[in-house]
């Protein structure tokens, strides 16, 4: 049977022509959905073995909080497939857990690449998942999920807040802030000794 | 001890008299000279010398009566010697004036004596009188200090003093001279109880007024040395407990030391000890404890002794202490004080300057010791309340000057400070002026990127259009060359928009009726079989949309003219457009696309499935939240409902 496959871009132009490429390769491409709204809704309707999402949809709701809703509600794969490449978006996208990031633009060769080892890992990722206690991790925000990813990569508050392009005090706040969230003591080494000893949830 | 000088009026009638005594008396007491009163106003006064006849009683006992019997007087003119013992003596008057004389006897310094006579008639008559006289043992008009008896004319008189305590002295004089005297005596203590009353009520108002106890301090003293004088004077005693000398005359170093403590509290206060110099401050605590201590075993003593010269004897000595150590204060302190505090160290040795002064000289003044005591205490006091006030109103009013001062200052300050916030206001002022025109020339660069970047797409989209000419020419065929065409009118439709975008100065927003009318234009260029045609505008607004939504739309209306060459009716007649925009209410635009050219061949549905160019027209309008739809009326006409950026962004969230 045909994989179905949902492309999610906000330039109809573009996800036109990505569905036509593939249903050339032998998916089964469907309506592409232009905005954060319309995913939603196909996805919820349609039945979807694959998403390949654009980061930006022209509105508040990105690419991202399409993945956080498959990550929630479905346990299809998805990529991304996006024109931005910088530091800070690559670190949001990273929260979302994705199975792979295309850079436009692309070639038909390397979109099929990517959808067949997506499907291939779907299996491995969907029992990790299960490990995961999200208890444990209760509602923080993507930026902060990225600073703790970060502080586990033994990264200073000045080296974390050079590779996102924030400030220090940005950083900080959100230092601070996770704290409240996990109910930690304020300073450095509690967060630090927490990331430590919640490494494997982490990655 | 005592008193050498013998004041007479009459000098020479005594010698006179004297041999007539020598005549008419007892050689026993030949020794004895009479004093003769010769007229109705004298005054003279009796010490020690040949006038007078003593005799010392050992035993205390011996009563008028013994003495008249049995004069134990000898030849021998002694003096009492004892400050406490009982003296007899005995002076011999005549009378020798016409009337009988009421004579006053006055001055005397004694605790407790009488004076005896024996009348004409054989009666005793005796008059007691001294400083522990309770009042209502005295006579009728005497007090303490006088008594007074008749001298009938005639015939010589002998007058007796039972004497108790203290050196004899007594004035004699007639009730007039007496009454004149007593008179001054009385003006002059009511001078100076009233110049201390006022002192004390003066204080005890600025003490009310100013709050500043220094002033608290004053009128104690002041009073203190009031009440002493007054006590001195007998007036204590005589007013308030006339019938209980004793307890009454040992008030009167208390009332001495009670003054001291005022002063004590005083320099305390006013030289402001406590805080600027501790170790004096302990010094004058010390006094004080001093004064306190001998004011209790003053009066503790006399009244165990009864000898009330021991508590002035030890009060004098004891205060020696204390007017060293204001000397001592007066130098150490002299150069560490501003003026007002300055005149108060002066007052302050001022006391005890008179009393050095007095003690030294009093032997060559011819009054008591203890009277210049009085005088010293009570002039010096005086003075130095007048002085400490004097030095209390200098510190008030330089308290005044000082308080100006620092309100002076507090201006400037403020004045400065406001200068200083004037001054920030004006920087920060000229800071953000500066800014501003960073920020200007920031935008203004920003704008020119702007324009470039529109600029240079619009070169790179012509350099593609260019491109596929080129293929078209170098290896196109009749099949490919109307794809290359339809392509490159793709091209040029979006490279227009980026072309108005740098044109004009607004670098977000095109006015879409000016590049309508240029996009017919030009595409009406590319086609191959080139016609006439005609354009009617009809726009309902002066819209200006931003850059997605011109792509878009430009996209659009290029397929539609494309679709219209390709289906204009023959190729002789001229093409008819006209193009209609109405904006709704609701937001949304209406945009009507007319040609007069023949029909779609296919119904709406299988032209967007089928032809890629209406197909892809379809799309786009779905990108802009809208439709296309079409009906046939004279011609083609496509209707496009359309949403611009602002009407997308809240239709998409």
């Amino acid at each position: 049977m045909k994989k179905r496959i949902l492309v999610v871009d906000d330039e109809v132009i573009i996800a036109d022509d990505l569905c036509s490429t593939l249903n050339g390769l032998g998916y089964d491409a469907l309506e592409p959905a232009l905005s954060y709204k319309q995913a939603i809704d196909m996805l919820s309707t349609e039945t979807v073995d694959l998403a390949i999402l654009d980061i930006n949809l022209g509105g508040r709701k990105t690419g991202m909080d399409v993945a956080e809703y498959i990550q929630e509600a479905l346990e299809i794969p998805f990529i991304y497939l996006s024109s931005h490449t910088d530091t800070k978006t690559l670190e949001l996208a990273k929260n979302t857990m994705p199975y792979a990031y295309l850079v436009k633009p692309y070639g038909a060769s390397d979109v099929m690449a990517a959808i067949e080892i997506a499907f291939n890992n779907q299996k491995r990722y969907s029992e990790n998942k299960g490990n995961i206690d999200t208890e444990q991790i209760p509602s923080l925000t993507a930026m902060e999920k990225v600073v703790i990813r970060k502080i586990s990569e033994n990264l200073s508050t000045k080296e974390i807040a050079e590779q996102l392009f924030i400030s220090e005090s940005t950083v900080k706040n959100h230092r601070h802030n996770i704290c409240v969230k996990l109910d930690l003591a304020p300073g450095t080494h509690s967060l630090l000794k927490w990331v430590m000893e919640n490494n494997q949830y982490i990655q | 001890m005592l008193q050498l000088n013998i004041l007479k009026k009459h000098s020479g009638c005594v010698w006179g008299i004297l041999l007539l005594v020598l005549i008419n008396f007892n050689p026993a007491l030949q020794a004895q000279e009479v004093i003769s009163i010769d007229s109705p106003q004298f005054d003279f006064s009796v010490g020690k010398g040949k006038s007078l006849l003593v005799f010392e009683d050992t035993t205390a006992s011996l009563t008028f009566n013994d003495i008249i019997e049995n004069p134990p007087f000898n030849g021998e003119v002694t003096g009492p010697n004892n400050l406490t013992g009982f003296y007899w003596i005995k002076l011999s008057l005549l009378n020798t004036t016409i009337n009988d004389l009421e004579v006053v006897v006055t001055g005397f310094r004694t605790i407790n004596s009488k004076l005896f006579q024996v009348l004409s008639n054989g009666e005793l008559f005796n008059a007691p009188y001294g400083a522990f006289q309770k009042k209502k043992g005295l006579n009728q008009g005497d007090s303490r200090a006088h008594v007074s008896f008749a001298l009938k004319a005639g015939a010589p008189q002998d007058v007796y003093f039972r004497v108790h305590g203290r050196a004899f002295s007594a004035n004699f004089m007639d009730s007039k001279t007496f009454r004149t005297k007593q008179l001054r005596g009385q003006v002059q203590d009511l001078l100076f109880f009233g110049a201390c009353l006022i002192l004390v009520i003066y204080s005890l108002i600025q003490f009310g007024v100013y709050r500043y106890m220094p002033y608290l301090w004053l009128a104690m003293f002041a009073l203190g040395m009031g009440m002493y004088a007054f006590s001195v004077q007998g007036f204590f005693v005589d007013w308030i407990l006339p019938n209980s000398p004793t307890t009454a005359l040992n008030f009167t170093m208390p009332w001495s030391q009670f003054g001291h403590l005022g002063m004590l509290f005083l320099a305390i206060s006013f030289l402001e000890l406590k805080t600027k110099f501790p170790l004096w401050y302990k010094v004058f605590i010390g006094l004080i404890l001093l004064t306190l201590l001998r004011t209790v075993a003053g009066v503790v003593l006399t009244s165990v002794y009864q000898d009330y010269g021991l508590m002035t004897d030890m009060s004098i000595k004891l205060l020696m202490i204390d007017i060293t150590l204001f000397h001592v204060l007066l130098f150490a302190l002299w150069k560490k004080v501003e003026r007002s505090r300055k005149v108060f160290l002066i007052g302050l040795i001022i006391f005890g300057a008179t009393l050095i002064i007095a003690s030294f000289t009093w032997k060559y003044i011819f009054v008591s010791k203890s009277i210049v005591l009085l005088y010293t205490s009570s002039l010096g006091s005086l003075v130095q309340v007048l002085i400490f006030s004097i030095a209390i109103g200098i510190r008030m009013r330089q308290h005044e000057v000082e308080k100006n001062i620092a309100l002076n200052e507090l201006n400037v300050v403020l004045k400065e400070q406001n200068k200083r916030v004037e001054n920030e206001v004006v920087e920060r002022t000229k800071e953000i002026e500066d800014q501003k025109v960073v920020l200007k020339e920031r935008n203004e660069r920003i704008e020119t990127l702007f324009k470039e970047i529109h600029h240079r797409v619009k070169n790179n989209l012509q350099l593609i259009s260019s491109l596929l000419n080129m293929q078209q020419e170098w290896s196109g065929t009749k099949d490919s060359a109307k794809a290359i065409e339809e392509s490159r009118s793709r091209v040029v439709a979006m490279s227009m928009i980026h072309q108005f975008l740098y044109r004009t100065d607004d670098i977000a927003t095109i006015d879409f009726k000016d590049y309508v009318v240029e996009l017919v234009k030009k595409i009406d260029g590319i086609q191959t079989k080139k016609g006439c045609y005609e354009l009617v505008v009809d726009f309902d607004s002066q819209p200006n949309f931003d850059l997605d939504t011109s792509i878009s739309l430009g996209l659009i209306l290029n397929e539609l003219l494309t679709n219209s060459y390709k289906h204009m009716i023959d190729e002789n007649n001229q093409l008819e457009l006209m193009l209609k925009l109405h904006s709704r209410k609701d937001g949304m635009f209406n945009l009507t696309y007319q040609d007069n050219g023949a029909p779609i061949p296919d119904t709406f549905e299988e032209m967007t499935k089928k032809g890629f160019g209406l197909r892809l027209a379809s799309r786009l309008a779905t990108q802009l939240h809208g439709k296309l739809g079409y009906e046939y009326d004279c011609g083609n006409r496509f209707t496009i409902v359309f949403a611009d950026e602002e009407m997308r962004i809240t239709l998409i969230d």
